[in-house]
């Protein structure tokens, strides 16, 4: 035990003093936090307003259109006259053209511009403002109903409210399938990271020489485990750096700019009213819902439960992983073999990631209840149908399971360690 | 008898590398394993050191069957010999000793003494990838030693050394005989083995 003490604390020392483990460290946050904000602020840059000019032959449009603080539109009386216009003002995004028809109902509109086609989200809001004023002008000609009226029954809105039988709780299911995705994917990609780290430690040692030194003084046994732990703290203590540094980062990014978020999220509510072309109460609260309903479901999941499991389970994949890579590591000399041996054994992890969409459909399936027993799945799996709840007894039995695998990986890992780092 | 190895065998699939290998070592003697290339040598030190056990044979270390707790009073320097490229080398030194069983204080102020000893107190904090080809001889046979081992098994031990090191070598296996350290060492460098050894074996 001491012997493997020493071998951990080795190979975490080691890491913690590389540059590049807090190059990562640091890097992996900054990106989250950049993914998190950048969105926002590029939403705040293309807040400029983009005139569209209107060449409307049919008369049906051109009156109608509505302009907000991303679009203004600005009647012409020809497609030539707009077209001079649009080459003297470089400010102008397009010009929307609607010809005129023998039908009574238009069926095109035409968005013409120079250099670079206008951004979709603009195109999404010309097209649903066409479309709604289509179908007010085919209700109020062809069918002779007032479009209000229609408009509120059109936003009526039912929510399906799934709850739990004997509890009465809400389910959540969209805002589980989102943390389950997430989770899986964030299993697999830790996972294969930090297993690889495992099969370079071991190929280094086997490079230097210095194996046969070692395989002198400790059990192979010993020696692997404690390779394999070294890592895994190492791999523990990055995780949870992560984790508080983006949670930081985030938190000083909002803090600094409160204004910038909040303006976001009321531009995202008025784009969903504009392309929606409902009544906006309606949207409006569909939106706040929807908002209450992420908050909601996530208080409603026992995230303290959900992330030890997910360390649990990242663990012992990790151990199973770790030690038939380094089996791997030990057996095979050429850098050229080792790399189809490696995504040959990682293939069941990219099955795993493959599978997410069905599994979230249905994540008591008989083929999610497999992946979670088979041990090569189960961190994947295990932590994809976390968030919907998995029955104790099969969680139960996925850790035995993945824990005699492991113990049978180490032993075989051990032993081509021995047999092959002499030659 | 510090060591006694009884009728020892050992194939690698239909090649029967030994066969019936018998000898022993008691303290301070020098023992010289000989042979042309490929004849068994650094298979026999690779049983001695536990690294591959043997088809048959017994091999008694203090009058009892070899087993991995003797392995803290054995040193090994293998043929092939290298060292952690990014670490210290003190450190280095620290930690192999400290696989055998010493404490940290004792196996630093040990391996300190050795490097005075050897010149080389000034590499301490140098990783081994900042050393020379020669320095890093110096320091591989201070890890082979420094945990003041009872039996010191040398693999080939000139080969790759440049001529001051080979000279210091040569004393320290002298030095560390005359102080009742058991040596066994392989070689086929037969004058060698006939300035050095008290006996010799012949595969």
């Amino acid at each position: 035990m001491k012997k493997t003490l020493l071998i951990l604390a080795r190979e975490y020392r080691l890491r913690l003093r590389r540059p590049s483990f807090w190059v990562l460290t640091l890097l992996v946050p900054l990106l989250l936090a950049a993914l998190y904000a950048l969105p926002v602020v590029a939403a705040n840059r293309n807040a400029a307003q983009a005139e569209v000019l209107v060449v409307d032959e049919t008369g049906l449009f051109a009156h109608s259109l509505r302009s907000s603080d991303e679009l203004s539109f600005r009647r012409m009386p020809s497609l030539d006259y707009a077209n001079n216009e649009m080459d003297r003002n470089s400010r102008i995004a397009a010009i929307l053209y609607i010809p005129a028809r023998e039908t009574t109902i238009p069926r095109d509109a035409f968005l013409y511009h120079r250099a670079s086609a206008p951004p979709l989200a603009l195109q999404q809001s010309i097209a649903a403002q066409l479309q709604m004023l289509l179908r007010n002008a085919i209700l109020e000609d062809v069918y002779q109903l007032d479009p209000d009226v229609f408009r509120s029954v059109a936003s009526t809105d039912i929510r399906l409210h799934t709850r739990d039988a004997a509890t009465g709780h809400e389910s959540f299911a969209r805002v589980k399938g989102v943390l389950a995705a997430v989770l899986a994917m964030l299993m697999v990609l830790a996972l294969v990271v930090f297993g690889v780290q495992v099969m370079r430690s071991v190929q280094e040692e086997k490079a230097t020489r210095v194996a046969e030194v070692v395989a002198a003084s400790v059990h192979p046994v010993q020696l692997m485990v404690g390779k394999i732990s070294g890592v895994a703290l190492t791999a523990l203590t990055q995780l949870v750096l992560w984790v508080l540094l983006a949670a930081a980062a985030i938190g000083t990014i909002q803090r600094a700019n409160p204004d910038l978020f909040a303006q976001a999220r009321e531009q995202q509510t008025a784009r969903t009213i504009a392309t929606k072309g409902t009544d906006a109460t309606a949207q409006y609260n569909t939106s706040v819902t929807l908002v209450d309903e992420t908050v909601q479901g996530l208080t409603a999941i026992n995230l303290p439960l959900v992330a030890g499991v997910f360390l649990a389970f990242f663990l012992l994949g990790y151990l199973l992983y770790g030690a038939l890579l380094a089996a791997l590591a030990a057996r095979l000399d050429s850098d050229a073999d080792a790399l189809q041996w490696v995504l040959l054994l990682l293939s069941p992890l990219i099955v795993s990631l493959m599978l997410i969409p069905l599994l979230i459909q249905n994540p008591d399936s008989p083929l999610a209840q497999w992946l979670t027993l088979v041990p090569f799945t189960a961190p994947a799996a295990v932590v994809l149908r976390l968030p919907f709840g998995i029955n104790a007894i099969q969680l139960t039995l996925s850790v035995l399971l993945l824990l005699l695998t492991f113990c049978c990986a180490a032993l075989l890992a051990a032993r081509t360690y021995r047999r092959h780092l002499v030659r | 008898m510090l060591l006694q190895a009884d009728n020892l065998c050992k194939s690698f699939g239909a090649q029967r590398v030994l066969d019936g290998i018998s000898f022993s070592a008691d303290s301070g003697e020098v023992v010289g394993i000989l042979g042309a290339n490929g004849a068994g040598k650094t298979t026999l030190l690779r049983i001695v050191n536990l690294i591959l056990a043997p088809d048959s044979g017994s091999l008694l270390f203090d009058g009892h069957p070899m087993t991995r707790t003797d392995l803290a009073a054995v040193g090994y320097l293998p043929e092939e010999r290298g060292l952690y490229r990014r670490m210290r080398v003190g450190e280095q030194v620290v930690y192999l000793a400290r696989l055998k069983g010493m404490s940290r204080a004792d196996a630093r102020s040990e391996a300190r003494a050795w490097f005075d000893r050897l010149g080389a107190a000034d590499w301490w904090h140098r990783p081994a990838n900042r050393l020379s080809k020669g320095m890093q001889q110096k320091v591989q046979f201070i890890s082979t030693v420094v945990h003041r081992p009872r039996l010191l098994v040398l693999d080939e031990p000139f080969s790759g050394f440049d001529a001051d090191n080979a000279a210091m070598l040569r004393s320290e296996i002298e030095r560390l005989s005359h102080s009742g350290t058991a040596i066994l060492l392989s070689t086929h460098n037969t004058e060698a083995a006939a300035s050095l050894c008290h006996k010799t074996l012949q595969l």
